[in-house]
């Protein structure tokens, strides 16, 4: 839910999106029908509304921002570069990339999230293979960064 | 990705590829994020009643002033009559003797005798005040002039007194 989060905000105000969400679940009276596409989209909610708060404040934060620390954590055995992978991710149009989180790494179903994104299953498969064909298109425009040695 | 065509081989092991990807490590303190969740889940859910309620009467405060009668239009009934007029039956029935006043020899006398021995009741107090009404509202007396007193007064001081 952090890396959901990281489309819209650094990782500290992921990480407080993140906990602010959980400590409002804890206020609920009812449990959620899907916890986790409440969840997802609770975390959704608070980081587009602290995007929102947080675009008034001085450009030297935004220009700060350049310098945050990556979504993923690099480990040798991995398949694909994971610097390449999220410059790739970021230049994903915003629907795309948010779609491929929260199917990848969020591990929900289309049908969990269209809950979330208020889309149909139809349009979000479709999205979703041409979000892949975006990626890897972009991926092989630099092989030299998308594959460990 | 039920009724829809699946995934080619590439769009896949792309899939397989990103999802071994491990996201960047979480800073959250799960120790400190229980605590404040449960601190968060024993709070009062009432907090906001004590503010309402206070309001509420602070407007019935302001109101209940704001609509309070003028006291230089009420009357004033104590002030207005005479001093005769109230002190009349507190001095009536300090000049009658209670006739209850021994309980206990008067019980044994009713015992004895039946509610025959039981005293009249004062009726004195209640003819003197309806007197001093009278003598208020009622026609004023028969004197030479034909006027109340604070009436004759009135005219004394306007035109002077003839005498």
């Amino acid at each position: 839910m952090v890396l959901y989060a990281r489309q819209w905000l650094d990782q500290a105000a992921a990480e407080d999106a993140v906990q602010d969400v959980f400590l409002a679940l804890v206020s609920h009276h009812r449990r959620p029908v899907n916890l986790r596409a409440y969840l997802f989209r609770s975390v959704r909610n608070a980081a587009i509304s602290r995007t929102r708060s947080l675009s008034r404040r001085q450009s030297h934060e935004q220009r700060a921002a350049v310098d945050r620390p990556g979504w993923f954590q690099a480990r040798p055995d991995d398949l694909i570069d994971a610097r390449a992978a999220q410059d790739a991710l970021t230049r994903l149009p915003d629907q795309q990339r948010e779609l491929l989180i929260l199917k990848i790494w969020g591990g929900l179903t289309f049908d969990e999230i269209g809950t979330v994104t208020n889309d149909p299953t139809s349009t979000l498969f479709s999205r979703y293979k041409s979000a892949l064909a975006s990626l890897r298109r972009m991926m092989e425009d630099r092989p030299c960064e998308t594959t460990n040695p | 990705m039920r009724n829809h065509e699946p995934l080619n081989a590439a769009d896949r092991e792309l899939e397989a590829a990103l999802a071994g990807l491990q996201p960047a490590h979480v800073a959250i303190d799960r120790d400190r994020l229980m605590f404040q969740a449960g601190r968060a889940s024993v709070q009062p859910k009432g907090r906001g009643l004590w503010p309402v309620l206070s309001a509420g009467l602070a407007a019935a405060l302001v109101l209940s002033v704001a609509t309070r009668p003028d006291p230089a239009q009420t009357p004033r009934l104590a002030a207005d009559l005479a001093p005769s007029v109230l002190l009349a039956p507190s001095s009536a029935a300090e000049a009658t003797p209670d006739p209850s006043g021994d309980y206990v020899t008067l019980r044994r006398e009713v015992l004895q005798k039946g509610l025959a021995a039981l005293p009249d009741p004062p009726a004195a107090p209640v003819a003197d005040r309806h007197a001093d009404l009278e003598t208020l509202l009622g026609p004023p007396p028969q004197n030479r002039t034909g006027r109340w007193p604070w009436e004759s007064n009135i005219l004394d001081k306007l035109i002077g007194d003839p005498s």
